[in-house]
């Protein structure tokens, strides 16, 4: 009977489930609340993303995006609700032991460290591994972005802001992430860069990792995800695929200019 | 006697002890924005223990060498305790607090540590142990003691062996990344507290060892020597760039030749008017001129950077 126990155990521990079980979502969120002081910047989101899924939240300046992302990061703490990563409640975890089990926030602004090199930022994203394949992982993002590996040796500080965005996600992806929160990356950039960052993000998701992306920018964030959520002043106001949004007329005046 | 080459070895003496406490300070404020002012007792407290096991390990009959060694290691061990105590117990409570409260938390700290000192070991001036008349050597006119080479050559490895773990080991590249932005160092996995506490561990072990150099080199050690000590090193922090390293370094051996020199000539300069005992003077004169003239000091970062 002991025996059987643990099996069963070792089952849900290494994944190997059943088939009829089903696996836990990624990420699931119910009535995440926040404030700032008396100020509420959330309240009450309820969503859940499935292993592999590619999916955005769009809103405006001030909508309460940073928030959400921040909150799951374990940057801010949420006045209310609960966050489960693939089942596990992370909401007593600091940000350090988030990171640790694979939910990784490249930020809004990037937050490269200035005068550590293009090299050494990149590392320090392998910094929680202890596997000997964090070499290997840095190669793969240089050749994946190529300007970085010419500007290796470079403090990052100097970089230009996409350079800086594309290190941004480089480095979050040689901490092997499950989980990638990207905040605004097409805040400040070129239209060539932008395009640019998110043919590397098109790239991030094929290789499996589940992305939550969160953009002013509804046109291009509607056209890479699948699913997605309309954030309004702190609450969610439409959601679904992210097609039926592009043509829900009401997503389309406000967020998309028609 | 060649006043120039003396003042010049007695300056890179004390400048080698100035690099080493200045350090502390740079280091907790580089990373924290912190103003450390408990760091001088932590040298006092390093000498006072360096003190008690030099006479226990002496009167156990311990050969000179091993006794001194046994003292070094047994001050780094309790004074690195102590700065990481001092990390968790008064500063890390108050890290999103306005800026005057650790300060004034730290000022609080110093004069704990001062009177708990001056309970346990006496207001007295506590003598080192006959045992120690430094051999000396004459060189073009001055004099050098073994003692002198011993504290420039293991100021000057200490100081080699800091800069190699902070930009070549990967606690040292999270002790960067922490101090640039240290939210974005725990988004990358690195528990930024236990970085802190690394942080207080190695600037109060250098301390430590600063404070046995100190007690070795006066033959003294008083509960309150931490407290000028502690202002100069402070200010040779400030001269060399508050929060650079290489600036502390720096500072602390300029600041060492200023008093020096400065002291050595001004019985000439002044007509006798005034003497050596004026020395102390020179350090604060210097911090005065560095926040007047060039408050981000020699190697400071003042000059905006892009993030
Ligand atoms: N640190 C903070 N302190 C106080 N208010 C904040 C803070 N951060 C965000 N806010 C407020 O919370 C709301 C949501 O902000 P944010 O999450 O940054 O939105 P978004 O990323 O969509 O622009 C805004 O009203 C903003 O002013
Ligand atoms: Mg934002």
């Amino acid at each position: 009977m002991t025996k059987a126990a643990t099996t069963t155990e070792v089952q849900v521990i290494t994944g190997v489930l059943p088939t009829t079980q089903r696996v836990a979502p990624m990420l699931s969120l119910s009535e995440l609340s926040v404030h700032y002081g008396g100020i509420a910047a959330l309240r009450g989101i309820s969503l859940s993303i499935e292993v592999g899924e590619m999916v955005c939240v769009i809103g405006a300046n001030g909508a309460g995006k940073s928030s959400l992302l921040r909150a799951i990061a374990g940057l801010v703490t949420p006045s209310a609700g609960h966050i489960a990563h693939r089942g596990v409640p992370v909401l007593m975890l600091p940000s350090f032991e988030r990171a640790r089990r694979g939910i990784s926030l490249v930020p809004e602004g990037r937050g490269v460290f200035p005068r550590l090199s293009v090299q050494e930022n990149i590392a320090i994203g392998g910094y929680a591994r202890s596997d000997g394949a964090v070499k290997d992982d840095i190669d793969r993002i240089y050749a994946l972005m190529p300007r970085l590996a010419e500007r290796r040796s470079q403090l990052a500080g100097t970089l230009s802001g996409g350079e800086q965005q594309m290190l941004a996600i480089g480095r979050a992806m040689v901490s092997r992430p499950d989980l990638l929160l990207l905040d605004e990356p097409s805040m400040g950039l070129a239209p060539m860069m932008v395009q640019k960052i998110f043919e590397i993000i098109a790239e991030v998701a094929r290789q499996g990792v589940t992305i939550l992306l969160v953009e002013q920018n509804a046109r291009l964030a509607l056209r890479t995800a699948s699913r997605a959520w309309v954030l309004e002043g702190g609450q969610i106001s439409v959601s679904g695929p992210s097609a039926a949004l592009a043509a829900d007329p009401r997503v389309r005046a406000a967020y998309l200019g028609e | 006697m060649d006043i120039f080459l003396q003042q010049v070895i007695n300056g890179l003496v004390l400048g080698s002890v100035y690099a080493l406490v200045a350090l502390g300070y740079t280091m907790v404020y580089g990373i924290l924005g912190l103003i450390n002012f408990a760091h001088g007792d932590v040298v006092m407290v390093g000498a006072f223990t360096g003190l008690a096991l030099l006479k226990a390990l002496l009167a156990a009959g311990t050969g000179l060498p091993i006794a001194l060694a046994g003292a070094a290691l047994g001050a780094v061990l309790a004074c690195g305790l102590l700065g990481v105590a001092i990390e968790r117990i008064a500063y890390r409570p108050l890290r999103h607090a306005p800026r005057l409260a650790p300060l004034i938390t730290a000022i609080g700290v110093s004069i704990l540590i001062q009177y708990v000192a001056a309970i346990l070991w006496s207001k007295q001036y506590l003598a080192l142990p006959a045992a120690f008349t430094p051999a000396t050597w004459q060189i073009g006119g001055a004099s050098v003691t073994d003692l002198q080479v011993l504290i420039v050559l293991l100021a000057g490895v200490l100081m080699a062996a800091l800069l190699w773990l902070i930009h070549g080991t990967k606690l040292g590249c999270a002790m960067r990344a922490t101090e640039q932005n240290a939210e974005v160092a725990g988004l990358m996995g690195i528990n930024t507290n236990r970085v802190i506490a690394a942080t207080f561990l190695i600037g109060s072990a250098l301390a430590a060892l600063a404070g046995i150099m100190v007690l070795l080199y006066y033959g003294v050690a008083h509960y309150f020597m931490g407290f000028m000590l502690g202002l100069k090193a402070f200010t040779a922090a400030v001269l060399g760039g508050i929060g650079s390293v290489p600036g502390a370094m720096l500072g602390g051996l300029m600041l060492g030749l200023i008093e020096s020199l400065a002291s050595g000539y001004i019985g000439d300069f002044t007509g006798g008017v005034f003497g050596s005992n004026y020395r102390d003077v020179f350090a604060f004169i210097v911090l005065i001129l560095v926040l007047v003239l060039r408050p981000a000091g020699l190697l400071g970062k003042a000059q905006g950077e892009r993030a």
